[in-house]
């Protein structure tokens, strides 16, 4: 296809790598304007309920702004939050539909994982008599822990932009909006798994600088000592900040996440140029 | 705005070469890759090496008066070998397949000079030499991530340029349907095709190409509208009442294989 030479072409789905890409590209090229939200954003989650609600609402509108650039019709922060703030307790409703469904698999995960590891464990004991111990606990271990990794990214893909078409789009409500991921992300789970592992290893740097770095001083410094306090609060300053880095970026992933779902799953963005209008009126 | 950092290159004959950069996603899931596949063959070599020196140690440790020493040196030779076999992994692959390791195979992207030329064994062996440089505190990350032109050390002791690589896109197996066939001698009859372009054809493929993985309504929508827009283009009066909007497309596609004009 000559025409596409060395270009991922508009109207071409996105690769797992180029989705992660474009995302670190858009906040890299709005990165105080988001990095300010994303601030406000956590300085808000301290308020119970009403502070939950804009910490949701403003994730949204990152995304809506992230969105707009995408499809080439930007928007300033003020437009957009004239769409937001309406929606301010759908937003709220999203989240915790998703949060608690997650939180009940999580549960359903672990009870099925645990029960599997523990007939493999019996089954190995059988097999291997009392000095398998060692093998069938790591053994059981490793199910568990594979179930519940696996099982629970697969439906957090499922849901990966569940609040994006309440940011984006008009006349849907918080139900629809999570339900349209759910059509939206059908075939897509392997692929989105991928995304989202890329995208946890691209913000390794910065949470490694940020949060582990200074825990790991916490560790050899004696507990209940004044330097251990400041250090203790340096660290949360930087978990803080961290946090707010991070989150944009997972909005824009997901506002590019989105246009590529519709773009595979709608063929959005397919059509023909307007036709030539007749010079002979 | 652009979402990809874009490169040119100026070959010999002053023609200019545009190229995509990798990209710091397509280069993570490449690192992924290739890490997964060293620490599977570092396990194996461990595995191996274990076995092999208990073997040693056992035979030399009546015969020996300080075999302590023994193990130390088996040790030391472990990690020289475990060092050779992570760097050759890089410097291999490189060199061998032009810029690319099985990682950057499978995310499509590849290794040049900074002059777009294709890099030799020194490129491959500085940049492997200088990974656990970029692997220190992330700093080949935040220099990919940050940068312009995304090097990281190794890239620019190098002189080398990460870029997607061109995938000669395999023309996918369109099924076009007998009825289709019909309808375009028809077509051709009533209707001026040569009104389409080449654009046009290109997003009609796009379409008959990726219908299969679209919802069935919104797939429905969409030929349904580009069939009207197509209609609009090529003078027609009404569409073809007896097909459906996919067969019509594909059709107007046939056209695109048999110029008319």
């Amino acid at each position: 296809m000559s025409e596409n030479f060395g270009s991922p072409g508009q109207i071409q789905p996105l690769s797992i790598g180029n989705v992660v890409s474009a995302a670190v590209q858009l906040y890299r090229s709005h990165l105080k304007t988001y990095f300010n939200l994303a601030a406000l954003a956590h300085l808000w989650v301290l308020v119970p309920i009403y502070g939950w609600a804009k910490y949701a609402a403003i994730s949204g509108l990152i995304s809506r702004l992230a969105f707009g650039e995408l499809i080439y019709q930007p928007e300033g922060v003020q437009t957009a939050r004239n769409h937001i703030n309406p929606r301010l307790w759908s937003f709220l409703r999203v989240g915790f539909q998703v949060g608690i469904s997650l939180l009940l698999i999580y549960f359903g995960l672990a009870i099925v994982g645990g029960m599997l590891a523990g007939l493999i464990g019996v089954a190995l004991r059988g097999i291997l008599g009392a000095s398998g111990v060692i093998v069938a606990t790591t053994l059981a271990i490793i199910v568990t822990v594979v179930i519940v990794l696996l099982g629970l990214t697969w439906f957090y893909s499922r849901w990966i932009v569940a609040e994006i078409p309440l940011a984006v789009e008009e006349n849907i409500n918080g139900g629809e909006s999570v339900a349209r991921s759910w059509e939206l992300t059908k075939a897509s789970v392997f692929r989105i798994q991928g995304i989202v592992l890329v995208s946890f290893i691209v913000t390794l740097p910065l949470v490694f600088v940020l949060n582990y770095i200074p825990s790991l001083f916490l560790l050899r410094l004696e507990q209940g000592s004044a330097i251990y306090s400041i250090v203790y609060f340096i660290s949360l300053i930087g978990s803080l900040i961290g946090g707010i880095l991070v989150m944009p970026f997972w909005q824009a992933l997901k506002a590019v996440l989105y246009l590529d779902l519709r773009s595979r799953r709608e063929g959005l963005g397919l059509q023909l140029r307007e036709p030539p209008s007749p010079d002979f009126r | 705005m652009r979402f990809f950092n874009r490169i040119t290159f100026q070959t010999p004959e002053s023609v200019d070469l545009e190229f995509t950069l990798a990209g710091i996603g397509n280069r993570a899931l490449a690192l992924l890759i290739d890490y997964t596949v060293l620490t599977v063959t570092l396990l194996v070599f461990f595995l191996t090496w274990t076995v092999f020196s208990t073997q040693l140690f056992n035979f030399f440790e009546d015969l020996i008066t300080n075999a302590q020493n023994l193990g130390l040196w088996l040790i030391a030779i472990f990690f020289l070998i475990a060092f050779a076999i992570y760097i050759s992994y890089f410097v291999f692959f490189e060199t061998l397949w032009f810029g690319q390791t099985p990682g950057k195979r499978f995310a499509k992207i590849r290794v040049v000079r900074d002059d777009g030329r294709l890099i030799g064994l020194q490129q491959a062996t500085l940049r492997a030499l200088l990974r656990p440089f970029d692997e220190t505190l992330f700093i080949g990350a935040f220099l990919i991530m940050l940068g312009r032109n995304e090097k990281r050390l190794g890239d620019l002791a190098a002189g080398t340029i990460v870029i997607q690589a061109q995938t000669p896109t395999a023309s996918a197996i369109l099924t076009i349907s007998e009825q289709a066939k019909v309808l375009h001698e028809q077509l051709i009859q009533i209707a001026d095709l040569s009104q389409l372009l080449l654009d046009d054809f290109a997003v009609i493929r796009e379409y008959l190409q990726r219908r299969g993985a679209m919802s069935p309504k919104a797939r429905a929508l969409l030929a349904l509208k580009l069939a009207q827009q197509v209609q609009t283009i090529i003078s027609l009066e009404k569409l073809p009442e007896a097909v459906t909007s996919d067969v019509f497309l594909e059709a107007i596609y046939l056209g695109y294989q048999q110029p008319e004009f």
